[in-house]
């Protein structure tokens, strides 16, 4: 399982864009990706540690609030985006 | 589409054919989609690196009428990016200068310039004046103010948002589609009015908010709606993920 890191976030996974590891599950991989990256929690989680509203996350172009949200299975292959919301403009 | 543009097409007359020649050549789009566009009035909320690039393209592919929303006077860091702004017109305000290069392309759009940017206070009244909303803010709270205006109104709204080398974009059609609250329902506490940019990334993304306002107003193609499309144009990387209404929105959840 693969997770892409949105630009945003690249500051807090030392600039990498694609980090891959092994997790059965959505929060799994989150909570793995928090403990590897600890900056990135303030961006990813809410005070309750549920992934904050500003943020979707999307496992092979899927939002997962349209699957089983943070307990969606995680395959090997899977893809999980995280894409917080951006306003460049 | 799954249903027709609700504008109704303006003829065209001569000088407008023979501007308009080429991109009538679109066999879907031909001389009705072109009557369309110049029946049709946009609105840009702010006219700045994404709006810029999104007002001259429309202007080039002749939409009959354009509201403008943008404050302040040019500055230099506004060059790299904000194509309406020149380098003689700085320290001088910024809608002049939107206004003043739209008219060099295109002397027969008629523009309504406001020189204050978008607040729940002017946001009704913009967007009673126009058929679609492009919106290319800088603030969360000037887009969520002309989100649940476009809601209020029905009025489709393309949505357009860069980053450094990302960009986003989305079509909202109000109670058919998600919109920018189903997607995002707060803004990130973090984010901050200035950021890195590229003018060739946020005219990227301006382009294609520019075409799929013309794919709205002439019915033609498929609108980016319940997809956000996500550019890394860093690594060229690009996703179209889905989303869904969210019946509990407090923006768009009432409508049926």
């Amino acid at each position: 399982m693969k997770v892409l890191i949105p630009t945003a976030f690249r500051k807090h996974t030392d600039g990498q864009a694609e980090i891959s590891f092994a997790a059965t599950s959505v929060r799994e991989a989150l909570d793995q990706l928090v403990e590897r990256f600890p900056e990135l929690e303030a961006s990813l989680f809410d005070e309750s540690r549920s992934v904050a509203s500003f943020v979707n996350v999307f496992v092979n172009e899927e939002n997962i609030r349209d699957l089983n949200q943070e307990s969606t299975a995680l395959g090997e292959s899977d893809e999980v985006l995280l894409v917080p919301a951006i306003a460049g403009g | 589409m799954d249903e027709p543009s609700p504008i109704n097409p303006i003829a065209l007359t001569d000088e407008e054919r023979a501007v308009y020649e080429w991109q009538m050549w679109v066999p879907d789009f031909g001389e009705t989609g072109q009557e369309k566009l110049k029946a049709a009035s946009v609105m840009v909320s702010r006219v700045g690196g994404v709006g810029s690039v999104v007002a001259y393209e429309l202007a080039a592919a002749g939409v009959g009428k354009l509201v403008l929303a943008h404050a302040g006077d040019v500055k230099p860091s506004d060059l790299n990016r904000q194509l309406l702004m020149t380098h003689d017109w700085i320290g001088k305000p910024r809608i002049e200068s939107i206004e003043r290069r739209l008219l060099e392309l295109n002397p027969r759009l008629e523009i309504i310039a406001v020189g204050e940017n978008v607040s729940n206070a002017n946001a009704a009244e913009l967007v009673e004046q126009c058929d679609l909303v492009v919106d290319c803010a800088p603030l969360f709270p000037e887009r969520f103010a002309m989100n649940e205006e476009a809601v209020r109104q029905r009025k489709p709204m393309v949505e357009c948002a860069m980053y450094e080398l990302e960009a986003h974009i989305t079509t909202i059609l109000p109670g058919r589609s998600g919109c920018l609250r189903c997607l995002f329902p707060e803004s990130p506490p973090t984010w901050k009015r200035q950021f890195p940019v590229f003018g060739a990334v946020s005219g990227t993304v301006a382009c294609m908010g520019a075409l799929e306002a013309v794919k709205v107003i002439a019915g033609i193609g498929q609108p980016l709606s319940d997809r956000l499309l996500k550019m890394d144009l860093r690594e060229m990387r690009f996703h179209r993920l889905s989303y869904s209404r969210n019946p509990h929105c407090p923006t768009c959840g009432h409508l049926s």
